[in-house]
């Protein structure tokens, strides 16, 4: 038992685990999801723009991405090069070639909580959002487009991701990521209509 | 005259010594008693080598002061109230000097700083087959899969994450052996919490380490009331679980002091009521307590100045000693009431008293030179005990003149002179063959005798408390400190290249699903060896000219990335990560417990498993050899508790012998009859106790010695007076009394002292009944 030294352990990990728990009041869930109702199932194409300050140019990709409730996020980049990651509970896999060349546990350090934060976006889990991220609606236009602001509630998901914001109208158009370092990545969707 | 002079000068004595410890106890106790109530200091040292003694020292001391608390409740919201509770009120307790609940930016930001400036010294695994198997030159459509991985992270959300480092590392190197060293938790972070979802509850852990051992009584005490107030006023809904030694260190300490003050207040007062219903004079009752009192005072002074701490369960059966250490005072109390001419009596019985006490010490000696710390300060506080009831009775009782009790001249003494007429003897044939027959039965039963040798016998602590902590480790999932290897060397480099040279096999327990988990410092911190190897792997498979850094800025279509982090490796410091660096920076502070740094020129680490099979213990046990060990905790203990117990047998008839040979000179060839009494008491005890499905354990066989001890004197005397009325009331009544004290020792919960107690208890039963028998017959008219 005694190695409860290593329960310090989690100070390497930056992983970061959602669960269910009400953080938003019905009022506010009522309101959020008015705006974009919870999905179970989504897909669509998507086209990543990642900003680099030492980069003159910044680092495109796309592809297409599946998420569903049970199986997780499949984000295939197609473009520049073809490569497949899944993001499920279980943590991240990356496949080539129909193999796991590469992986992350759940549990393990660093990024693997990004992949949370990715799929409670693409389900509009504004509840498992509000576990983290201090939610508020920055505007709301009569042609029903809508930004949406996400503010880390934790000091130490701040030291990598400042403000997250998502945009969107019927369907969810676009979010951006904005980084401790001063980087940014912006991810935009186009999603296919329900299925 | 001279004689009278001489024993004026050793009773002055006496008291001068009496009165000196008196005043020691009164100076220690203005200081505070610290005693020891860790069960584990009554187990033998079992260590039968360096590695493995320096090993539990260093376990011990690691594991001994944490605490760990796991807050839950159905509801996240409530948990982390709790949580954040319960860390307010630990964090204002003197008891605990470190608090580690809800964790901050800092903490983090500096834990992934410490390995960083070591990046190019360290890689992953998988990195290294990759970077040795693939040749980066080669020529083909696919891009080497290191380049491969990197671009899809890049290409994924993941790049929010990770881009931050593509400056110095673009391959993410150092982001793929952070993932392969960070420690496989139970827990994750959440909100800043260490948290789990198990059993449909968020659980949130609170780790703390105690300001002192855990078996100081005053540290006890404070976490004991800390624990229920909190308890008490934990929101409604979230449960507090809780983990550490000093929870069972305080429950072991309580039931200890409870038990102490029982048998002491128990059997004293029964003994009281018993001489006072017989004596009928609270003088005579009170003369008969004050050789336990001296007894007690001195041995309990002696034990604080010999041992640096008295453990509660040395006192637990200190407390027995009431019912023994009374025994002389009887013996010459109802001499002296029986003479005629009272300053004759103690000339008359002195041979007997000696005989008795000398046959106590034996048996207390052979307890004593166990190889159990706790046991042998039992014995010392015993013998110590009895030597001093024993002088006081010589030198300071015949003081006192006693007045004539009528009752037991007029009806006492011609009851006995009856009994002793009717009590079965030796002569009696059908008797004899009795006791044979019970003799041959005896001895049928013990030939299937087993005897419990598992250490967990010795657990103190009640099922609940047990149950707590079982299911605290089983969410936290900690590895396990029962079973673990140590290795050694001669430096610090080669210490860790032997740690190195075992990570192939435990790798292959792991893949073969043996064990689920092992920690060792070499995968934190490479030997220097495999560090330079690492950055020559480096140098030349990546930071080369046309390497795969090249490739990968090619693809990426980003020149300004190639010379930047070809420039940063370049510029980098060459210093390598030492154990002694490693050792101070936050990271290590998981794995500290798993250096044990340098004895006597010689450096020692472990490596410890989670989730071991006993496939895999089978393997690890082979792997030992002159500089690797493989210890497992609660074999080796139950192995020298089974050692002990055989070794144990022999002692046991040793001491028969040798007190056979004492008794010899004076008893000759009736010598027998004196030790009959006890021996055949004790095979009847074992006998009975196996017979009605009690577990033997080794230390029924040690109480054994002590029925020896005590159980002589019954003999001695009885033979010595020929039977006579006075004695056998002495006798009679120093079985009471010895039965009430033992007795009581065999209603403890502690296990020890159970095994102790019901054993004496059955034993001295069986002396009482069977003593006489061979004691009173036969040799009445011969003169010795």
């Amino acid at each position: 038992m005694r190695t409860l030294a290593s329960l310090f352990i989690a100070l390497c990990c930056l992983s970061l685990s959602f669960s269910k728990a009400y953080a938003l009041t019905e009022t506010e869930l009522l309101s959020f999801n008015s705006i974009l109702s919870q999905q179970n199932h989504v897909s669509g194409d998507f086209e990543q723009i990642k900003s680099l300050a030492i980069l003159p140019m910044p680092i495109l990709s796309s592809g297409k991405f599946t998420f569903d409730k049970k199986t997780g996020l499949n984000w295939t980049v197609l473009k520049p090069i073809h490569s497949q990651m899944i993001l499920d509970d279980a943590g991240i896999r990356q496949i080539q070639n129909e193999k796991v060349v590469w992986s992350l546990d759940s549990n393990q350090p660093a990024a693997s909580h990004i992949s949370t934060i990715i799929a409670s976006v693409l389900a509009a889990d504004w509840n498992r959002l509000s576990e983290h991220f201090d939610l508020s609606i920055n505007e709301q236009s009569e042609n029903n487009d809508w930004a949406i602001n996400l503010l880390p509630k934790s000091q130490v998901l701040l030291t990598a991701i400042k403000r997250i914001e998502m945009t969107g109208a019927q369907q969810l158009k676009r979010m951006e990521l904005f980084e401790a370092s001063g980087d940014s990545t912006v991810i935009i969707f186009n999603i296919n209509p329900n299925q | 005259m001279k004689t009278l002079m001489s024993i004026h000068l050793a009773r002055s004595l006496w008291l001068i010594i009496i009165l000196a410890c008196c005043g020691y106890i009164i100076t220690a106790g203005y200081k505070g008693f610290h005693f020891d109530s860790d069960i584990l200091s009554l187990l033998p040292a079992t260590q039968n080598s360096a590695s493995e003694r320096i090993a539990n020292q260093a376990l011990a001391k690691s594991s001994n002061r944490k605490i760990v608390f796991l807050v839950s409740a159905n509801n996240r919201d409530i948990s982390q109230k709790a949580a954040q509770q319960l860390e307010i009120k630990l964090r204002n307790s003197a008891a605990l000097q470190s608090v580690q609940g809800k964790i901050n930016a800092e903490q983090i930001q500096s834990l992934q700083a410490s390995l960083k400036r070591f990046e190019y010294f360290h890689l992953s695994d998988q990195d290294q087959l990759l970077l040795k198997q693939y040749d980066a030159v080669q020529q083909g459509s696919e891009p080497h899969p290191i380049i491969q991985q990197a671009l899809s992270r890049l290409y994924s959300p993941m790049s929010a994450v990770i881009a931050k480092d593509i400056h110095s590392d673009p391959l993410q190197f150092f982001f793929n052996w952070q993932g392969d060293i960070a420690p496989v938790t139970a827990f994750s972070l959440s909100n800043d919490w260490l948290t789990k979802e198990a059993n449909g509850r968020t659980y949130h852990l609170i780790s703390a380490e105690l300001t002192t051992s855990p078996f100081n009584l005053t540290t006890q005490v404070a976490i004991e009331n800390l624990v229920k107030s909190i308890r008490q006023q934990q929101p409604l809904g979230s449960e507090l679980l809780t983990s550490g030694i000093i929870f069972h260190a305080t429950h072991g300490a309580k039931q200890a002091q409870f038990e102490i003050s029982t048998i002491g207040i128990g059997s004293i007062l029964a003994i009281f009521i018993l001489l006072l219903s017989i004596f009928r004079k609270v003088s005579l009752v009170v003369l008969t307590f004050i050789p336990i009192v001296v007894g007690c005072t001195v041995a309990f002074s002696f034990s604080l100045l010999l041992f640096t701490q008295v453990h509660l369960i040395t006192l637990a059966f200190g407390a027995g000693l009431i019912g023994v250490a009374i025994d002389y005072s009887l013996h010459y109390i109802c001499a002296t009431l029986a003479a005629d001419q009272q300053n004759k009596v103690l000339k008359k019985i002195l041979p007997s008293l000696i005989l008795g006490l000398l046959s106590s010490i034996v048996a207390y000696a052979a307890q004593g030179m166990t190889p159990f710390p706790g046991l042998r300060q039992m014995a010392f506080f015993s013998a110590t005990g009895l030597i001093s009831a024993w002088l006081t009775v010589v030198l300071i009782l015949p003081i006192f003149k006693l007045e004539k009790v009528q009752w037991l001249d007029s009806t006492l003494t011609p009851l006995f002179n009856t009994l002793k007429q009717v009590w079965p003897k030796t002569s009696n044939k059908a008797f004899t063959l009795l006791l044979s027959a019970l003799f041959i039965l005896s001895l049928i039963q013990l030939s299937q005798l087993e005897i419990n040798d598992d250490i967990r016998n010795l657990q103190t602590s009640p099922d609940s408390l047990i149950a707590n902590e079982i299911k605290t480790l089983s969410l936290i999932e900690a590895p396990s400190f029962s079973q673990y290897l140590v290795l050694n060397a001669n430096s610090p480099e080669a210490l860790l290249q032997l740690e190195e040279s075992m990570h192939s096999q435990l790798n292959e327990m792991l893949q073969a699903g043996q064990l689920s988990g092992y920690q060792s410092i070499a995968k934190q911190v490479y030997s220097a060896q495999k560090q330079r190897q690492q950055h020559q792997l480096l140098q030349n498979k990546v930071y080369a000219p046309q390497q795969l850094l090249h490739k990968f800025s090619v693809i990426l279509n980003a020149a300004s990335i190639e010379s930047q982090a070809r420039d940063i490796f370049n510029n980098s410091s060459n210093q390598l990560l030492t154990i002694e660096q490693w050792l101070s920076e936050p990271t290590s502070q998981a794995y500290r417990h798993l250096w044990l740094g340098e004895h006597d020129g010689i450096f020692y680490s472990l490596i410890t498993f989670s989730g071991l099979t006993k496939e895999a213990s089978a393997r690890l046990k082979v792997l030992s050899r002159d500089n690797v060990l493989f210890v497992d905790r609660l074999k080796s203990i139950s192995n020298v508790l089974t050692q002990y117990r055989s070794q144990l047998l022999g002692w046991i008839v040793a001491a028969y012998a040798f007190i056979l040979c004492l008794l010899f000179f004076k008893y000759r060839l009736h010598a027998w009859r004196i030790i009959a009494a006890p021996a055949l008491a004790s095979i009847f005890t074992i006998a009975l106790l196996s017979a009605i499905g009690t577990q033997v354990t080794l230390f029924n066989l040690l109480a054994l010695l002590i029925v020896l001890g005590i159980g002589l004197d019954a003999s001695i005397f009885l033979f010595d007076s020929k039977g006579n009325a006075h004695t056998w009331l002495a006798v009679n009544l120093s079985t009471l009394t010895t039965l009430f004290a033992f007795g009581l020792l065999g209603l403890c919960l502690t296990p020890v002292l159970h095994y102790f107690g019901i054993t004496i208890l059955l034993g001295i039963f069986l002396i009482w009944l069977l003593a006489p028998s061979f004691t009173i017959t036969g040799h009445n008219n011969e003169s010795l």
